[in-house]
């Protein structure tokens, strides 16, 4: 009997270390690859070869083309307008982007091309997303690199200034109202 | 005692650690260069023929594999490992000493958990990576991998062709070795071994992606869908949701259950059962006699798990030697399974020994060499923060250099640790061993009755 009570006790002594084991190991575990580089709008973030800004965050209900309505949503359109500069010798390259909300992620509305950026230029375009308009809480725009070979990358977040006290003040924003989107233009860095 | 075993693992790993600090970094660096410049040479070998490149990738991770080998046995020696053998057993045999004969044992063990474990996966997205710099996304140049899904895919029996003829090509290279002794011709046997297992791992998983696409295509799929809506109506009538009780439990199996049992679990055994192999078929047979709670003198050749094939088959045999087409048969049985027997068996044998070390012992290492995994993932994080984000081609160019960091100072512990468990297991073994003859000896219990009264006696 005391033979088997201890080894009942050996069992879940070492089901304990496993389990501590599997906690340790999961806590270890790097959640993300890439470094978070935090900014506000209106304020350039420094990143490898150059810098990214949001500049405007517009919200609409349906988008404009040459001032016809092209595309209608039942949720709310948000157009991010950022500006990269390639201040250093190489190309400054975004190639993807998304908005987070608290543990909502919203991809792109089209798949848009890469922002590239040559040395001594910077490139201005809006990027578009359609989100659901009661998750927009501390809306956040995410931009990284996107290149076939990614090892720990630098991933620019800014927050959109929606927090949730104004979240109400944005939706109201969006109702009825267009949004045209600009074309992408790249010039020299003034 | 759960202290003492933690403490036994702990303490000693690090003892031995430091004592052969640079001995074992030495060696692992050789290893890692080897490595690393064979697989430098496998991305140019790839201009051409991916062939090539295949057989020098398989050539890095024999690199790899002595330099893990030479470690262990380094450890294994400060450990006085093959000092529990009592001193008329310690015989030396060829196969527990030459390398390349424990690299030929252990090489399809260790590639196998290399490959169940990820890293050759993560060794050849590496030579993949590396070719791709070399010949960008759109060239026509052949990769490694399309060689192989090419192969796979286009010409399955080619590959099946390929296999056999690399067999047999080693068996007979694996003879004529045996008969002359030439060492060389024992490297090159475990070359094409390691070709071959990198051949069937590689070319293997192809051939099943194959397989399940075509499966996916057939119309018994489209029934099992059929029988899983008719389940799920059923359930439905009962207000369960079957399908989603099915997928809540998968992803729980899938995204807890299973990753413990693989990484936290079945690694650390996995490896220390593998380990096990390079320390010698004679110590391993001692340690399953001592499981056994055997006394040592009761071994005789050819009967623990870890003889020789040709010492199990003389133990085996009864009667006369066979002749005509029973040699004939007995010969082919030899070629085939006394390869399966002397080199793959052993390693599921290493591991039902470590299995059976105790609760407290099993808990304690897995305890530990979790810690040694855990330490390297926050080396990872460490590394990363200091480094900083960059861009792929950064990686691809300085990523050797901050592996070798973490590795060669994870890695040397790890052999280590492997080293320190494998010999407390064989103290536990011949703690065990020792306890039973005395339990033996003593007498039986039986219900001890007080002696009649003397006075009761005298009233009679």
């Amino acid at each position: 009997m005391r033979i088997a009570r201890s080894r009942l006790v050996s069992v879940l002594a070492a089901f304990a270390l496993i389990g501590l084991a599997a906690a340790g190991l999961r806590l270890s575990e790097p959640e993300e690859n890439f470094q978070v580089i935090s900014g506000a709008v209106g304020t350039p973030v420094k990143i490898n070869n150059g810098e990214v800004a949001v500049t405007q965050v517009r919200v609409g209900s349906f988008l404009k083309e040459y001032d016809q309505i092209a595309n209608r949503t039942p949720g709310m359109f948000v157009a991010v307008t950022v500006t990269g500069a390639a201040t250093g010798a190489k190309e400054l390259r975004l190639g993807d982007a998304h908005l987070l909300s608290k543990q909502v992620r919203y991809d792109r509305y089209k798949i848009a091309g890469v922002l590239l950026t040559s040395p001594g230029f910077e490139t201005t375009a809006d990027l578009l997303f359609e989100v659901d308009p009661a998750q927009i809480d501390d809306l956040t725009i995410e931009m990284w690199p996107n290149e076939v070979i990614m090892g720990y990358h630098e991933r620019v977040r800014i927050k959109l200034g929606v927090p949730a006290a104004n979240a109400e003040q944005w939706r109201a924003a969006a109702k009825d109202r267009g949004i045209e989107v600009s074309r992408q233009t790249m010039r020299a860095i003034p | 005692m759960l202290w003492t075993e933690l403490r036994v693992l702990i303490v000693d790993t690090g003892r031995v650690w430091w004592r052969l600090l640079p001995v074992i970094m030495g060696v692992y660096l050789l290893g890692w260069l080897g490595s690393e410049v064979t697989l430098r040479v496998a991305t140019i070998a790839g201009d051409i023929s991916a062939w090539l490149a295949l057989a020098l990738f398989a050539f890095s991770f024999v690199c790899t594999l002595a330099a893990a080998i030479v470690i262990l046995t380094l450890a294994g020696r400060e450990l006085g490992i093959s000092q529990l053998l009592p001193e008329d057993e310690r015989e030396i045999d060829d196969r527990d000493t030459s390398l390349s004969h424990l690299l030929g044992i252990t090489l399809l063990p260790f590639l196998a958990l290399y490959a169940a474990f990820g890293q050759v996966a993560e060794a050849a997205h590496r030579l993949v990576t590396q070719q791709w710099v070399r010949y960008g996304f759109l060239s026509d140049q052949q990769t490694i991998l399309g060689a192989l899904y090419d192969l796979a895919t286009n010409h399955l029996w080619w590959l099946v062709a390929l296999l056999v003829g690399i067999y047999v090509l080693r068996r007979l290279l694996d003879y004529v070795a045996e008969r002359t002794g030439l060492r060389i011709l024992g490297l090159v046997v475990v070359l094409i071994e390691a070709f071959f297992m990198l051949l069937v791992i590689m070319g293997g998983i192809r051939v099943f992606q194959t397989f399940r696409v075509w499966l996916l295509d057939r119309a018994v799929m489209q029934w099992l869908a059929e029988i899983q809506d008719a389940m799920a109506r059923f359930f439905a009538i009962f207000k369960i949701d079957l399908p989603e009780i099915l997928t809540l439990t998968w992803t729980f199996f899938s995204d807890e259950v299973w990753p413990i049992l693989i990484d936290v679990v079945a690694q650390p055994l996995f490896w220390l059962a593998v380990a096990a192999l390079v320390f010698g078929s004679r110590v391993l047979s001692l340690a399953e006699l001592w499981r056994k709670g055997q006394p040592y003198a009761a071994r005789v050749p050819g009967a623990t798990a870890f003889a020789r094939y040709s010492e199990k088959l003389a133990f085996r045999r009864l009667g006369p030697p066979p002749k005509g087409i029973r040699l004939v048969a007995a010969r082919f049985q030899e070629a085939f399974f006394g390869d399966i027997d002397d080199k793959y068996l052993p390693a599921l044998h290493a591991l039902r020994l470590v299995v059976r070390a105790g609760p407290i012992f099993l808990g304690s290492y897995i305890f530990a060499y979790n810690l040694v995994v855990i330490a390297k993932n926050y080396l990872d994080t460490l590394i990363n923060r200091i480094v900083g984000g960059h861009e792929g081609p950064f990686w691809v160019r300085w990523e050797p250099v901050f592996d070798v960091i973490q590795d060669a100072l994870v890695e040397p512990i790890r052999l280590c640790l492997l080293a320190v468990a494998f010999r407390r297991c064989l103290e536990l073994f011949a703690r065990r061993a020792n306890a039973q003859p005395r339990r033996a000896v003593a007498p039986p219990r039986t219900p001890v009755t007080p002696p009649a009264p003397v006075h009761a006696e005298a009233h009679s």
